[in-house]
């Protein structure tokens, strides 16, 4: 539990993993489910934002901001022209919007795939500095930007939902939909509002991440699965529980190898969630109001 | 008097005929779809992944469908029933047919397992649970390998047999065919009788069965059971058909479709499974070529027409047809 | 709601007429079971089952495209025996539950022969569909030795060295180099750990294994494991994984734990160039790949002259290519022998009779030969290549410090 390395991985993917699950949080405030076409928006964005610089040639100032936008704007269409509709169509029932957006979680992947390629490409930076060696520990530039990132948008966000008059109306559908409703708070609109946010940050997340090992179109259903996995851990009590869900997982997935190295990544997963299950249900911070 | 009070035993009739209807026709309509396949091993091809779809979906209707779990462990319910056939086919020399007992036994087991240990939550641990389980399950088949043959798999596994028999494929085809109108049936009338009843109530209502002297997480854990227990007999179907087994064959997307199919059919009755099923190896499997493109995208794309357009599926619409064919009549008579 | 009720009515429309133009197919009105019942006496059909949208896709499209390039090649040059030959495509997205149906409507379509351009897993999960076809099927790209093993290989072939192969290629060039200590890093895959349970008992014939460590496909973090890696000080290194983004993690974890030293790579990652970008600059510089083109064998140089004659002066050549290309010829090769495609079983029984064919990829001088119990073409190890890389993670060809030694028939 010494290797600063280790450690220095944890907080990477640990970020990584807070940033997908905080955008989860926030569709699940506004909608009240889980959306799992997330993933995808983060991948979009990546795998947008290279292809346009790599294929397309464009500056990759703009490639990052635009591969930003088809995020969001993914993100938008998929509340305005899917989940309302169906909830519209079939009442508030769960199992038709989750399974609406795991078709989008589809579409948007081989979407992708079609527009910008089959082959993975590797993430664009706006600056590249780093890799550092300080003695044993190597410490790469993107990590330093990931995690502070990382920092900045709970920070930012966490003060949005407090301070801002949006961020309070999301606060208020999140802890009573109906009760909005009947108060005349515009939920769709604080609906939209949340998806695009989520569409942001996932994006976000994205372009941050993808410089480590690269993106493909396939990239997003992992995202995506594990995202869920952290917001589960930490739970929705806070805004920046996700984050905490995410180190905690990737603790687990980075020290259950080094100290049970043969036993198997993903069945120690599986024990310590269902431990943690057993023991703390409500995530590490509950929320008042249950799901 | 007499004419104003109707009696009970004419509904009652009428009903115990209709239940007929509907498995008499799909029985005629399995005996068409079998002269069509005759002779073509791709179509029959196309019949036993209808089956094996159509149960699948089925195993996913009763828990979540009605029951409003959702579970995420299909692709490893398939895989236990699959590798349980193989096993004792080829490495046993008990009768294949406790194969298909044993997979949907062990099935119902860790169904059970891995709903107790998640009755106090909300039901997204469920999922969240027995998706960590499917990822887990691949390593482990490939740990057991003196029982599951490692990453290697299972090969060589012989034609089902029918008593010593070598049937004919399109009869073995048929065989496979009864054996979905048989459980569809089954799940319909559970779903209208009174347990069935009790358990969609449960989805919508929890508190009124607990009212009623139920307890809601045995009801739930129940329902996980069974609905495992018949994907276990989709992944059996598989494998007898396709006579090879390895860790990847049952991958996540197994999950996907089990959520796809019953809405794409119709969640309204059981039988939207067996419709959706056969909507979607039509769309992924047998599309003329000049729309050869990716099957996961016609796929989800199909999905989200349908939410969008006919929510009810397929059978909500033909229902919605009769409706007001008889309307029309009666419009015509009077 | 009336006009959706319309389109939902137009729709349910649609799909009736499609599901009743499929079952009045006159295509698959079959006359007989199995054969190409619709084969147009002039031509040949190859069926070809390419993954082009699936998770093999960005090397699968590459052997698809030369697939095409040489049969349209044979073609313009008469064909086989006078007769042109037509493909017909299917796509199981590298998904083993969908292969067996593609399989069958390729034969339902006409097919003769087989071409299955599609991941390891489905391959494996087509051997018995195929041999219930009784159709000859070539995996062009397949390394997984159990594709060409028993059971249920009757029908089916792949080309290359399989990959407990390479582990004879390692061990030579370990003890060249006079290594001690070898440490293994793999992904939990099957397909993975089928394959080092071949190779690792070979590996210990010739070298110390002081670590194995394996994470998952998708794993986003190996620090861990490269950490126990580096407590038994290695100095030697094998990465065992099918490529793509683990590959590209364990060279840049290991590139920044362990600099310098060398490290062999079992996925073709030479193969692969869309990883080249994605590993950190410089990290791929102490990889050697076990690759499958030596610019010194004339096939292969010829090759490339004609695919970058079709594909423009940028293109790079790959072992997916050589590969695919061969396919091709060594099925034209059969048919001739056979005299004609039409009975599958005298096409099967011809390929088995090939011998001594010069092969586009793998050092000069290199063979492919097929056997009644010998369906990997391989004839001994030169069809590996060890290759490196420079400091720029280009590939700079054959390593000079070892090669295989050929052993030519």
């Amino acid at each position: 539990m010494t290797d600063p390395q280790l450690w220095l991985s944890v907080l990477e993917i640990g970020s990584f993993f807070g940033l997908i699950a905080l955008a989860y949080q926030l569709t699940l405030i506004g909608a009240g489910f889980f959306n799992f076409a997330i993933g995808p928006y983060a991948m979009v964005a990546a795998l947008g934002a290279s292809w346009l610089t790599i294929e397309a040639k464009i500056p990759v100032v703009i490639s990052l901001l635009l591969g930003l936008l088809i995020a969001v704007v993914v993100s938008g269409l998929t509340e305005l022209l899917v989940v309302r509709q169906v909830q519209k169509r079939s009442g508030s029932g769960e199992l038709p919007a989750l399974v609406a957006v795991t078709a989008v979680l589809f579409i948007v992947q081989q979407g992708a795939g079609t527009v910008f390629g089959r082959p993975a490409l590797p993430g664009q930076m706006l600056v590249s500095f780093g890799p550092w060696q300080f003695g044993e520990i190597y410490l790469a530039g993107t990590t330093v930007v990931l995690v502070a990132s990382t920092a900045v948008i709970f920070l930012l966000v966490s003060l949005w939902m407090k301070l801002s008059r949006t961020g309070r109306l999301l606060r208020a559908v999140g802890d009573n939909r109906s009760a909005a409703t009947l108060l005349g708070l515009p939920v769709g609109r604080i609906r939209l509002v949340a998806f695009l946010l989520a569409g942001l940050i996932a994006g976000i997340a994205g372009l941050l991440y993808a410089p480590k090992t690269g993106v493909a179109f396939t990239s997003g259903l992992s995202w995506t699965l594990v995202g869920f996995l952290a917001l589960v851990i930490g739970g929705t009590g806070r805004t920046w529980a996700p984050l905490v869900g995410g180190l905690v997982l990737g603790a687990i997935q980075v020290f259950a190898p080094f100290y049970f190295g043969s036993f198997g990544p993903t069945t120690m997963v599986l024990l310590i969630a269902l431990l943690f299950f057993a023991f703390r249900p409500q995530g590490l911070f509950s929320t008042r109001v249950r799901i | 008097m007499t004419s104003i009070a109707p009696t009970l035993d004419a509904p009652r009739r009428r009903t115990a005929q209709r239940q007929f209807i509907v498995p008499l026709a799909a029985v005629a309509i399995a005996a068409l779809a079998l002269s069509w396949a005759s002779g073509s091993g791709f179509r029959q091809d196309l019949l036993v992944m209808v089956a094996v779809y159509a149960l699948i979906a089925l195993g996913m209707y009763i828990p979540f469908v009605m029951a409003g779990s959702m579970s995420m462990a299909y692709a490893a319910y398939a895989a236990i029933g699959a590798y349980s056939v193989a096993i004792v086919t080829t490495e046993t020399s008990l009768p294949p047919l406790l194969g298909w007992l044993i997979g949907p036994l062990i099935s119902a087991a860790v169904a059970v397992v891995l709903s107790l240990l998640t009755r106090r939550l909300s039901g997204f641990y469920l999922a969240a649970v027995t998706l960590l389980f499917s990822l887990a399950f691949e390593p482990w088949l490939i740990e057991l390998e003196p029982i599951t043959g490692g990453s290697a798999g299972i090969g060589g596994i012989p034609s089902p047999t029918i008593f010593g028999w070598e049937a004919p494929r399109i009869v073995l085809i048929a065989i496979a065919l009864a054996l979905v109108i048989v459980v569809a049936t089954l799940v319909e009338r559970i779903r209208t009788g009174a347990w069935g009843v009790t358990v969609r109530t449960m989805r919508d209502v929890p508190s009124a069965v607990e009212a009623m002297g139920t307890r809601t997480t045995t009801l739930t854990t129940v329902t996980l059971a069974i609905g495992a227990a018949v994907a276990s007999l989709a992944g059996a179907l598989f494998v007898s058909f396709m006579l090879s087994i390895t860790p990847e064959t049952f991958t996540l997307s197994i999950v996907f479709m089990a959520l796809f199919v019953p809405l794409i059919g119709g969640q309204a009755s059981a039988w939207g499974c067996v419709i959706g099923a056969i909507i979607v190896i039509q769309l992924t499997a047998n599309m003329p070529s000049e729309f050869e493109g990716s099957g996961q995208l016609v796929l989800a794309l199909g999905v989200l027409l349908i939410l969008l357009v006919a929510p009810a599926g397929l059978i909500g619409y033909a229902k919605a047809f009769i409706a007001w064919l008889k309307r029309s009549v009666r419009k015509a008579r009077s | 709601m009336k006009t959706q009720r319309l389109i939902a009515l137009l729709g349910a429309a649609a799909l009736t007429v499609t599901l009743a133009a499929c079952s009045a197919d006159p295509e698959a009105s079959a006359e007989g079971s199995g054969q190409g019942s619709s084969a147009n006496a002039e031509e040949i059909i190859f069926g070809l089952n390419e993954d082009s949208t699936g998770p093999g896709a960005s090397y699968a499209v590459i052997a698809g495209e030369t697939i095409r390039m040489a049969v349209q090649e044979i073609n313009d040059a008469g064909g086989i025996d006078g007769k042109q030959i037509r493909i017909v495509i299917g796509n199981d997205e590298s998904d083993p539950t969908k292969t067996p149906t593609v399989v069958r409507k390729l034969v339902d379509d006409g097919a003769q022969v087989l071409i299955m351009d599609t991941g390891s897993a489905a391959v494996l999960q087509g051997k018995s569909v195929v041999k219930q076809a009784g159709i000859p099927a070539i995996a062009p790209t397949a390394v997984t030795t159990s594709v060409g093993l028993a059971p249920d290989n009757e029908f089916t072939y792949m080309l290359a060295n399989g990959v407990d192969q390479f582990a004879e290629a390692y061990c030579g060039a370990i003890e060249e180099k006079g290594y001690e200590k070898l440490a293994i890093l793999s992904d939990a895959s099957a397909a993975i750990d089928n394959i080092n349970k071949l190779i690792v008992p070979i590996l210990e014939d010739c070298v110390d294994v002081v670590a194995q460590e394996s994470a998952p496909v998708d794993a986003a973090d190996l620090s861990a494991q490269v950490a126990r890696i580096k407590q038994a000080k290695p100095d030697v290194l094998l990465v065992s994984s099918l490529g793509g983004n683990f590959e590209v993690l364990a060279h840049n974890t290991l590139h920044a734990q362990l600099p310098g030293v060398l490290r062999f790579s079992l996925a073709s990652i030479g193969n692969q160039p869309d990883s080249w970008a994605r590993a950190n600059p410089g990290a791929l510089a102490d990889v050697i790949y076990v690759g499958a083109i030596d610019k010194n064998n004339p096939q292969t140089v010829e090759l490339e002259k004609k695919l970058k004659a079709v594909n423009g002066d940028d293109y790079r050549l790959t072992a997916y290519d050589a590969q695919a290309y061969d396919t091709v010829y060594l099925i034209k090769a059969a048919i001739e022998q056979a005299g004609g495609a039409d009975d599958p079983i005298a096409v099967r029984d011809a390929l088995d009779s090939i011998t001594g064919y010069e092969a586009s990829f793998g050092q000069s001088g290199f063979t492919l030969s097929f056997g009644a119990d010998k369906h990997i073409g391989a004839d001994g190890l030169c069809g590996l290549v060890l290759s490196g890389f420079d400091e720029d993670n280009e590939p700079t060809g054959a390593w000079d410090d070892f090669q295989v030694p050929c052993e030519l028939e």
